[in-house]
């Protein structure tokens, strides 16, 4: 018996102490870093990152392993991970944070946004998009959870400068939760293989085909937004492609008839349109040098965003003759609008803006008669490039209506104002729901959509083939060289939150555990001392065993 | 949280293990390997209790902390325990409160070593701060005395001169009650706390009073019957 009460004793004379030194250190290099789970994982956007035509914009990083801070507790010195809410943040107070070296986290308030809401967000949003900056950005929906880490991080006793005393300070310091936060994503580089489609497609008309005049109908179907997942573009430009779909289905059922129009009409879904109409560019180039359709063009109506208002707005960049095509063709449109009436915005194209306005502007510097038609007065209303347009915004019904006027203007206009030929033509609402649903319920952002055989292109591609012939897909890229465009991968990361403690806290908890241990020994001790008050009670017995039984324990708060 | 924290946490789990350990003087006993082997002997009463309940209990369609039959015979589960605690005494040949304590610590030390190392290992040492990591090394101290009393219950319980004890009422009956007592804490708390809403270090103090209390019962029949027989 006592010779195994050695073993143990010589087990440590051994080396086995030895091997310890060497194991323990292995087994923590080999083990996972980080193995424990977050206590909440997020899904967040990141914030655009492209280069057209040179200029570099969003925020180059993606890698977040910082501390969190509200906006209050955040000081400019620091380096901290930001959360905020969007309608509650400032010009100045992103440059600041930019300008650092820290991190930032959007918080998109919840739905719906009021006015003045959706105003403080567009600015924002516009704000960042303009600039330039090495700071990961990263947008997140609003929920219960995003909302109580905000509330936890308004509250945070971490900085505390109002504490009356140092003590104060020191005992906040200690018992306040902080958060960490990580996003551990990929790098992000220079995405490859980007080719953006245009789609085109044509009901030929009654005669020669060569001989028609041709009417060509233009509406781009990305969208753009400050993150390229939240860039839903249901009204820019959602509702001016599902519009052009309907035209294309409708008139392929006039065009069937037999005394079809003696025009024909060409449909262009063309892509890029939010990176300054490349897509129209890069079309009209293909169609210079290789066909003439582009010799007898009656006008080019360009469709944008038709569905936040029932006034209607032809944006032209030279007002057009009343006795032209197109002119005709604004009257009839005036006269169908009703009281409203059509307004004609006459702008000049600024040759000397890296942008160009609209998207007839590409058009009109080729000499096409163009014009724009768009419920939105001016280009420079920023919710043409925003998260807040999506299919929650969008009023379907507005959509429906602007589309009947246009079709029922532009088949009087094919028969040449005949009323007598003119066929009836109903557009229903269930197929204009139908293209609507195909576009906006997802993310249209340029990057997201610009690949050869991206799942929305098939789709639009075959429901074009339904309805017109000639159907074909041109893809533009950009030159390996000298890229006129470029965009960087990671759209979407987890971000994890972990609740932690300042370093502090380990070292106060070191001291208690002490306490608590030396309280733990003094119980030990104290076991035997119950054992012979015990005994005295029975009968007197020499205790020579010290220990008795049960022992430890305290309590313990 | 840090490895730092990791320490804190290991330190609080063993510490008090190795003071009893050493307080109660086994080493003089031989008593390490015994405590290995009583280990062992947990060990296999585990995977027993675990082939009982995987056969008869095998979906868990209610959650512990309600009351129910059949979660009251889950957790009768347990009287296992109070077998393999037995068996552990039978098969060690030591002597008076070595014995005693040799079956307790070898089963408190086992259980710590199978059930807390792997869940601080993994997660006191992660990013992510959590205080029940610490509450469990507190409540493992608790069951550390725990164990020792059952130990302590199941030997009164196994000595036939138990009933040669002078007393109002049947020793036998009131050690029965109180190893019932002790084999169904763990229920009759978890279901008071989850009745009650009560938080989780109110918890582990009312666990570590109710063993305290248990404890102080039981020590106050083991002393005299060690009294009785001459036993130290």
């Amino acid at each position: 018996m006592l010779g195994e009460s050695d073993e143990f004793s010589e087990i440590l004379k051994t080396g086995f102490p030895m091997y310890l030194l060497i194991a323990i250190p292995l087994l923590l290099v080999m083990s996972p870093v980080c193995p424990a789970n977050a206590a909440h994982e997020f899904t967040v956007y990141r914030a655009q990152q492209y280069s057209l035509q040179g200029a570099t914009y969003g925020s180059k990083s993606s890698i977040i392993n910082l501390e969190a801070r509200s906006l209050k507790t955040w000081s400019s010195r620091s380096r901290h991970c930001v959360f905020v809410l969007m309608d509650n943040f400032t010009t100045e107070a992103y440059e600041q944070i930019s300008s650092g070296s820290g991190a930032l986290v959007l918080v998109v308030p919840p739905t719906p946004h009021t006015r003045d809401q959706q105003n403080r967000m567009i600015e924002i949003e516009q704000t960042i998009l303009s600039s330039d900056t090495s700071i990961p950005i990263y947008m997140i929906n609003w929920s219960t959870e995003v909302n109580d880490l905000m509330n936890d991080l308004a509250d945070s006793k971490i900085i505390d400068e109002n504490a009356s005393s140092a003590a104060k300070a020191f005992i906040n310091s200690v018992s306040a939760n902080g958060y960490q936060i990580v996003v551990s994503a990929n790098k992000p580089v220079l995405q490859q293989n980007i080719a953006i489609s245009t789609i085109q497609g044509q009901l030929i008309g009654y005669g020669f085909q060569d001989k028609l005049p041709s009417i060509l109908i233009v509406a781009h179907y990305d969208s753009f937004g400050l993150a390229p997942e939240l860039s839903y573009g249901a009204d820019s430009n959602g509702s001016g492609a599902a519009i052009l779909l309907l035209l294309a289905k409708i008139l392929s059922r006039v065009y069937a008839e037999k005394n079809r129009p003696k025009y024909n009409v060409m449909f262009i879904l063309s892509g890029g349109g939010k990176l300054n109409y490349l897509g129209s560019k890069n079309w009209i180039e293909q169609q210079m040098e290789k066909s003439n359709t582009l010799q007898d063009v009656s006008f080019v109506l360009c469709l944008d965003s038709l569905g936040s208002d029932k006034n209607i707005f032809a944006h032209v960049s030279k007002p057009p003759k009343d006795d032209s095509k197109m002119g005709n063709f604004m009257n009839e449109l005036n006269n169908n609008l009703g009281e409203n009436g059509l307004k004609i915005i006459h702008k000049k194209i600024n040759l000397g803006s890296d942008t160009l306005a609209w998207e007839h502007e590409r058009y009109s510097i080729r000499r096409l008669p163009a014009f724009t038609l768009s419920s939105l007065k001016s280009h420079k209303n920023s919710s043409r490039r925003s998260i807040l347009d999506t299919s929650e915004t969008l009023d379907s019904k507005i959509v429906y209506r602007n589309a009947q006027i246009i079709l029922k203007s532009l088949v009087a206009h094919l028969y040449d104002y005949n009323t007598s030929e003119t066929p009836k033509v109903n557009v229903d609402f269930e197929s204009l729901r139908s293209s609507l649903d195909l576009l906006v319920l997802q993310p249209r952002s340029t990057q997201m959509i610009a690949q050869k055989n991206h799942p929305l292109v098939d789709n639009l591609f075959s429901l074009m083939s339904k309805y017109l012939k000639d159907v074909n897909v041109s893809h533009l890229t950009a030159d390996k060289v000298d890229p006129q465009f470029s965009f960087y991968t990671v759209t979407k990361a987890t971000l994890q939150v972990y609740s932690v403690k300042p370093a502090v806290f380990d070292l106060i908890l070191t001291l208690a555990i002490a306490v608590y241990l030396t309280m733990v020994y003094f119980f030990i001790q104290f076991v035997p001392i119950v054992y012979d008050l015990y005994i005295g009670t029975s009968k007197p017995e020499p205790v020579v065993s010290l220990p008795k039984k049960n022992n430890r324990k305290e309590k313990q708060r | 949280m840090t490895l730092y924290h990791f320490g804190n946490c290991v330190t609080l789990l063993y510490v008090p293990h190795y003071l009893t350990y050493k307080y109660a003087n086994l080493s003089e006993y031989g008593a390490f390997w015994k405590c290995i082997q009583g280990g062992i002997i947990y060990t296999f009463t585990q995977l027993c209790k675990m082939l009982i309940l995987a056969t008869f209990f095998p979906a868990n369609e209610a959650s512990i902390t309600t009351l129910s039959l059949t979660n009251f015979l889950k957790s009768s589960v347990d009287l296992a325990d109070i077998a393999g605690i037995y068996v552990i005494l039978q098969s060690i040949p030591g002597k008076g409160h070595a014995k005693v304590m040799t079956a307790g610590i070898g089963w408190a030390g086992a259980e710590i070593l199978l059930t807390r190392f792997l869940l601080l290992w993994v997660g006191a040492r992660g990013t992510e701060f959590d205080w029940k990591y610490t509450q469990k090394c507190l409540e493992s101290n608790i069951n550390l005395m725990h164990h020792i009393m059952t130990a302590a219950l199941v030997w009164l319980w196994s000595r036939h001169d138990l009933s040669k004890l002078q007393s109002k009422f049947s020793p036998f009956a009131a050690v029965s009650i109180l190893l019932l007592l002790s084999v169904y804490r763990s229920v009759i708390i978890d279901s008071l706390a989850a009745w009650l809403l009560i938080d989780p270090w109110s918890i582990i103090a009312i666990k570590g009073v109710y063993t305290i209390f248990l404890g102080l019962i039981m020590l106050k029949y083991y002393t005299r019957l060690s009294t009785l027989i001459g036993m130290y």
